[in-house]
């Protein structure tokens, strides 16, 4: 199935990323978002070390905060950010 | 709640100025039945990096939202507040883009018969914008950039809610 990547704060210019969205095709076993999670961990060492368990960051599916648990549904929106410094 | 008119509720995510005279006029209804209105404005403070050795003074901020989930979770929080406090009214406009230092960033208003339900509930409001309505601050200081990493007091003030 096909999802919509998103990243916001801090771990998007960690990631060196020069966009905040992409499409990602995902394998057929990849169903949650700890697969997900494993899979993008396996890109490169920013990946690895931004993504790790050590890391305080924070994902959202379909604009809800979820945690690894969390089921994916083709199309859906995946957010991954660092924690909120707002206000 | 003792009025009988509804409540008012407002919240927005703009890149605009605040206009201070247009938010606390959505509150004018209120005026038989509020002894207390509360107003808060978070600004930008141009302090020096306290990364660097340089003493440089920030030059800007720019905070970035995520489209919908924010406008959503800050709608969520003043409907939260309204059912925990005793309050009739609540606005809360949160500017995201780039602001210069002595800018305002946020503006809280509440609206209720006595002060105390308002004087908290503002402090509820910007303990909860601080760490759970997705905003990210990253501070320029002259060609230097770099995120604001969230605080440990700032988890730690949402505990003091539960």
């Amino acid at each position: 199935m096909q999802i919509r990547l998103l990243f916001f704060g801090a771990i998007t210019e960690a990631l060196m990323r020069t966009q905040g969205s992409e499409t990602v095709e995902l394998p057929a076993h990849c169903t949650h978002v700890s697969h997900l999670l494993s899979l993008l961990r396996s890109r490169g060492e920013a990946w690895e070390r931004e993504l790790g368990d050590d890391r305080a960051f924070r994902v959202a599916v379909q604009q809800r905060l979820v945690n690894g648990d969390a089921e994916l549904s083709p199309g859906c929106e995946v957010a991954i950010f660092s924690l909120i410094t707002g206000g | 709640m003792s009025s009988c008119l509804p409540p008012v509720i407002y919240t927005a995510v703009q890149n605009e100025r605040i206009s201070l005279a247009v938010e606390l006029a959505r509150l004018d209804a209120l005026r038989d039945t509020c002894g207390a209105v509360v107003q808060f404005i978070g600004r930008v403070r141009s302090d020096k990096s306290t990364d660097s050795e340089d003493a440089t003074k920030l030059t800007s901020l720019k905070l970035e939202h995520y489209p919908g989930m924010t406008e959503h979770a800050l709608h969520e929080l003043a409907e939260q507040i309204l059912a925990r406090f005793d309050l009739h009214g609540i606005v809360i406009v949160h500017r995201v883009g780039q602001l210069l230092p002595g800018e305002d960033i946020v503006l809280v208003a509440t609206a209720s018969p006595h002060r105390k339900a308002a004087l908290q509930a503002v402090d509820f409001a910007m303990d909860h914008i601080k760490s759970t309505v997705p905003f990210w601050k990253r501070e320029s200081f002259g060609s230097q950039h770099h995120w604001v990493k969230a605080k440990d007091s700032d988890a730690a003030a949402l505990l003091n809610w539960l």
